[in-house]
């Protein structure tokens, strides 16, 4: 093809030349015929003959004109193409480095901006299993006096239920465990005994099975049982004929009324779900505090409308039972609130981290290809002088950058679909919904439009900016390096990408520290070698001295299995998710209380040997022994500095609220952290289940053995006690510990990693605009040193240019870390968000790592020989 | 011009015509449509308005290209010019309406022979 090309013609142009076409042909024959002595009219109607059907002729030539249009349109285009891609790829394979340096940082960038997205949409964005979530709300009790949240009672849940109108089903589920009996040893089963509603309330329909029809609600009805999705496959092998088949649960037949979606998550995945009837002694009851309620609002009802009316009927509850409810309120929240609650915070900022991060992997692209124009400056210059179009000049530096952006993408799709998995198996156990995180279509879009933002500005900023420098300066003798106004732009660009990595860098050096004081707490027990299973025996041994008399054999004999170092049971064990965490409201001493509300404490009955298993250290005093026989207590150091400030809490007289009973505090022992590294210290009150006979006990063994290793000896040893109890909720202690920072490290290990990344892309940056200036300015270097400036002066001069990016990025970074402060906040724990160990710390680390970036180029400007570089020129 | 005889013109022939036409240089329509009429003195049945579709035809498959120019009389007119394509194409067809009509004018002249006794 030559070069010139005729602009393309609108319709409107071919329909022109034809009729302009014709009009002449018609003309010249007429004046033929009247030169030929014809008379005008008679000329022109002749012509007119000749011609035939001009209408028919008019149409036709525009038809064959237009096709022949696009085809030529289509071919010109696709020329072009080819040839800008053509172009594109020998000169990107013609700098390799530039190509693969830009390449991975996009590929990087974008991948694990993908990545962060599929979490984020997989676990915040999109809806729960549950149809109207936005109806379905959890219901609390709010103490007002102690400004504690609460589970429910089964008693005040009726009373909200029967005396609201506003919302549509309420429930409640009580935990519970029950053991399978099969053919082999007994199983151990989680299961939730749900109310009439529960289902409703989700939106839930069983997959198999009629489900839990209100009949089964009513007393004395046959006893059903709802099988879980993971259990039906699991221990029934998803045999469709289970509905209506008879299980023997805790030594009891019940019938299968169904199986329920996997979807079912909430309260918890657990293996079994049965009703539960308003029982009669729920009434009694009020103050059993520990079932979960939900409710669904009724359609157009706000959820402050709904809590107002909770508020009045709670208000009547409180009168009706001012001992029980005083300053109880019902309150709901959206169900959303509850199953995403604090992972919200660390995935947004997670999230915002990556998109820093993606900032400034395109920063760092855009800089390096607007080095690189200014490098093909000349010859960019000498196209445009030779007549190439700005928009064609334009369209071949982004053709070049769309190629890179593109291959990025594709090889950025591949980094995220791994990151992704690495991300699911790596992340903390309770991230919720985590089996939900897929690549799914939303991702791969997201993906897309975040590939096509980047395309454009990676494409875009460098062809403008090469196409406002690429005056007829370029086309002089030897590029100077661009105006002074584009050497600011891309330092400025340089010190963008310094302050978002600084930026990135404090929120890791937060988190860090504060992981690191999380570590420093004091839990107060042991928890290496440390082993729990809790075992439930109420049914078993319905008496209470049986029950007493069942844990101390049950203790003795353990001690006895090989690989056991002692043994020990209490209700409730730090950390274990399996033991009844009872929390009561105490009075202390014969002090009645006035206003204020009774103190509450962390209740555990405990077997002697419980403190000496979790290396809880005595104080003062003693430690429960044996058959302990008259009403005694242990305190922990928190409850003695609470009930009886400076005075020795021993002999002094606890009771609990509801109960007659006064025991005497004969010992007090260390605190404990319940829950792990960052939970508050509270009071605790041990009384001796010798005395109590409390029947459901987890039990803490101390082996050095791997727990597979010692288990079997311990079931074996449980089965020759008694043969219907099985060994449930195994748990590792150290592996509980992992779990209480397993999500704090999983952010801080995320946010590490992006901020190492943006760092070194800063660092590359720094680099890279050194060495390029210092390529740039060598002719002027070599005057100066011909002209006597020593070598020190040249590398100080690279140096400062270098210190000048760093230090605006650098405050621009810690000022921009101080203003996300409040979005930090929340996430830290025992520093504070302007910590100034992080920020000064960081900011000399940033400082150091620069001079080093800069150092090379600054040494190979002092290299420059004046001599060569001025012949050369 | 009285004794004017329309002959119809067979399929084909007009492009064939036309690149011939065009073999000599560039023309616009109404030259062409001219130099026909001239050259069989408006024997040839040929409406001008099947001739410019013959044009803009042959314009389309590219054997042919246009372009505005100024005639003789200092007109703006659309002057027609062969391509290298169809400079092939008319040898092409040159050839072939050559063998057509020998083929077929040997048989019109042909006298009956004794083929039927096989």
């Amino acid at each position: 093809m030559s070069g010139f090309q005729f602009p393309w013609r609108s319709r409107r142009m071919i329909e022109g030349e034809i009729e302009e076409e014709f009009r002449l042909h018609l003309e010249l024959r007429t004046e033929e015929l009247v030169a030929n002595g014809a008379s005008p009219e008679s000329a022109l109607r002749q012509a007119q003959e000749e011609f035939g059907d001009i209408d028919a002729a008019r149409r036709y030539c525009r038809g064959e004109d237009q096709r022949h249009e696009r085809r030529r349109r289509w071919r010109d285009t696709s020329e072009d193409v080819v040839r800008d891609l053509g172009y594109a790829i020998r000169s990107l394979w013609r700098s390799p480095g530039y190509t693969v340096t830009s390449g991975i940082t996009l590929a990087l960038g974008l991948g694990i901006t993908v990545a962060v997205f599929s979490v984020v949409h997989g676990i915040l964005l999109r809806p729960l299993p549950y149809p109207d979530q936005d109806r379905i709300v959890t219901l609390s009790q709010v103490d007002t006096r102690r400004g504690s949240r609460e589970f429910v009672s089964a008693a005040n849940l009726r009373d909200w239920h029967d005396r609201s109108t506003l919302f549509s089903a309420m429930a409640v589920a009580e935990p519970f465990s029950v053991d399978l009996f099969g053919d082999g040893p007994p199983v151990s089963l989680q299961a939730w005994l749900v109310s009439e509603e529960w289902m409703e309330t989700l939106g839930l329909r069983p997959v198999l099975g009629p489900g839990l029809r209100p009949e089964y609600f009513l007393p004395g009805a046959e006893p059903v049982v709802m099988v879980s999705y993971a259990t039906w496959l699991r221990q029934f092998g998803g045999d469709s004929l289970i509905v209506g088949r008879s299980l023997t649960l805790d030594g009891e037949p019940v019938l299968v009324a169904g199986v329920l979606p996997p979807t079912l998550r909430y309260p918890s995945v657990s293996d079994l779900w049965l009703p539960r009837a308003f029982q009669p002694g729920d009434a009694s009851a009020r103050p059993r505090n520990y079932l979960r309620g939900i409710a669904k609002l009724r359609d157009g009802v706000s959820i402050e409308q709904a809590n107002g009316e909770l508020a009045r009927i709670s208000t009547v509850l409180q009168e009706e039972y001012p001992r029980i409810n005083a300053g109880i309120v019902a309150e709901g929240k959206p169900i959303v609130d509850e199953l995403l609650g604090d992972v919200r915070t660390d995935l947004w900022v997670l999230f915002g981290a990556v998109i820093l991060l993606l900032l400034v992997a395109v920063t760092n692209v855009v800089h390096l290809a607007i080095a690189r124009a200014t490098k093909q400056g000349r010859d960019i210059a000498l196209r445009a002088a030779l007549g190439a179009g700005r928009a064609r000049l334009i369209r071949q530096a982004s053709v070049e950058n769309l190629l890179l952006v593109v291959g990025s993408t594709v090889a950025g799709f591949g980094i995220a679909h791994l990151a992704i998995r690495a991300m699911v198996l790596w992340a903390p156990a309770d991230l919720p919904r985590v089996t939900e995180i897929s690549f799914d279509p939303t991702v791969v879009a997201a993906g897309i439009l975040a590939a096509i933002l980047t395309a454009m500005t990676c494409g875009l900023v460098p062809a403008v900016f090469s196409l406002r420098s690429s005056g007829s300066s370029l086309l002089r003798a030897t590029p100077s390096g661009g105006g002074r106004r584009d050497a600011r732009f891309r330092h400025g660009l340089v010190a963008l990408e310094v302050a978002m990595a600084v930026m990135l860098l404090v929120g890791a050096g937060l988190l860090g520290r504060s992981f690191v004081a999380l570590l420093q707490q004091d839990l107060g027990y042991e928890t290496e070698g440390r082993l729990g299973f809790t075992i439930h025996v109420w049914d078993k041994y319905p008496d209470v001295a049986q029950r007493v008399q069942f844990f101390r054999d049950a203790v003795d004999r353990l001690a006895t299995v090989p690989g056991v170092e002692s043994v020990g049971a209490g209700s409730a064990l730090p950390l274990s998710k399996e033991g009844s965490e009872i929390r009561r409201p105490v009075q202390v001493d014969d002090e009645l209380p006035g206003d204020q509300p009774a103190p509450e404490v962390v209740l555990t009955y405990v077997t002697p040997e419980y403190f000496g298993v979790l290396g809880i250290p005595l104080q003062d005093g003693r430690m429960f022994q044996r058959g302990e026989n008259t009403a005694v207590a242990i305190v922990s150091q928190e409850a003695a500095r609470q009930f009886w400030p400076g005075r020795s809490p021993l002999g002094r007289r606890i009771s609990l609220i509801g109960d007659v009973t006064a025991f005497t505090v004969i010992g007090v022992v260390g605190d404990v952290r319940y829950a792990g590294y960052d939970d508050r210290i509270a009071p605790g009150l041990y009384l001796s289940n010798d005395q109590v006979g409390f029947g459901s006990m987890t039990f803490t063994v101390n082996s050095a053995l791997p727990t597979n290793a010692i288990l079997p000896a311990l079931q074996e040893a449980m089965t020759e006690l008694n043969p219907l109890i099985a060994l449930g909720g195994i748990e590792e202690f150290r592996s509980l510990l992992g779990d209480t920072v397993a999500g704090r490290r999983y952010v801080l290990g995320l946010l590490g990693g992006f901020s190492v990344m943006a760092s070194l892309l800063a660092l590359l940056g720094i680099y890279g605009i050194l060495n390029y200036s210092v390529a740039l300015r060598t002719r002027e270097i070599g005057v100066r040193m011909a002209l006597g400036a020593h070598r020190r002066v040249v590398t100080r001069l690279v140096l400062r240019q270098g210190m000048g990016m760093v230090l605006s990025g650098l405050i621009a970074g810690l000022l921009g870390a101080f203003a996300m402060q409040r979005v930090l906040a929340s996430l830290l724990f025992g520093v504070s968000a302007t910590d100034p160990v992080t920020y000064v710390g960081l900011s000399g680390l940033v400082i150091v790592s620069a001079l080093v970036a800069a150092w090379v180029p600054a040494t190979r400007a002092a290299a420059i020989d004046p001599a060569i570089t001025l012949r050369e020129e | 011009m009285d004794s004017t005889v329309s002959l119809d013109i067979l399929p084909g022939t007009v492009d064939l015509l036309l690149l011939k036409t065009l073999s000599w240089g560039p023309r616009h329509g109404y030259g062409v449509s001219q130099w026909i009429r001239q050259e069989t003195n408006g024997r040839l049945g040929l409406e001008d308005a099947a001739l410019y579709q013959a044009l803009h035809r042959l314009e389309r498959q590219e054997v042919v290209t246009s372009e505005w120019g100024l005639s003789d009389q200092n007109r703006r007119a659309r002057f027609y010019q062969l391509t290298d394509k169809g400079r092939r194409r008319l040898t092409e067809e040159l050839s072939q309406w050559h063998a057509y009509a020998a083929a077929v004018g040997s048989l019109l002249s042909a006298t009956p022979c004794g083929g039927g006794e096989g």
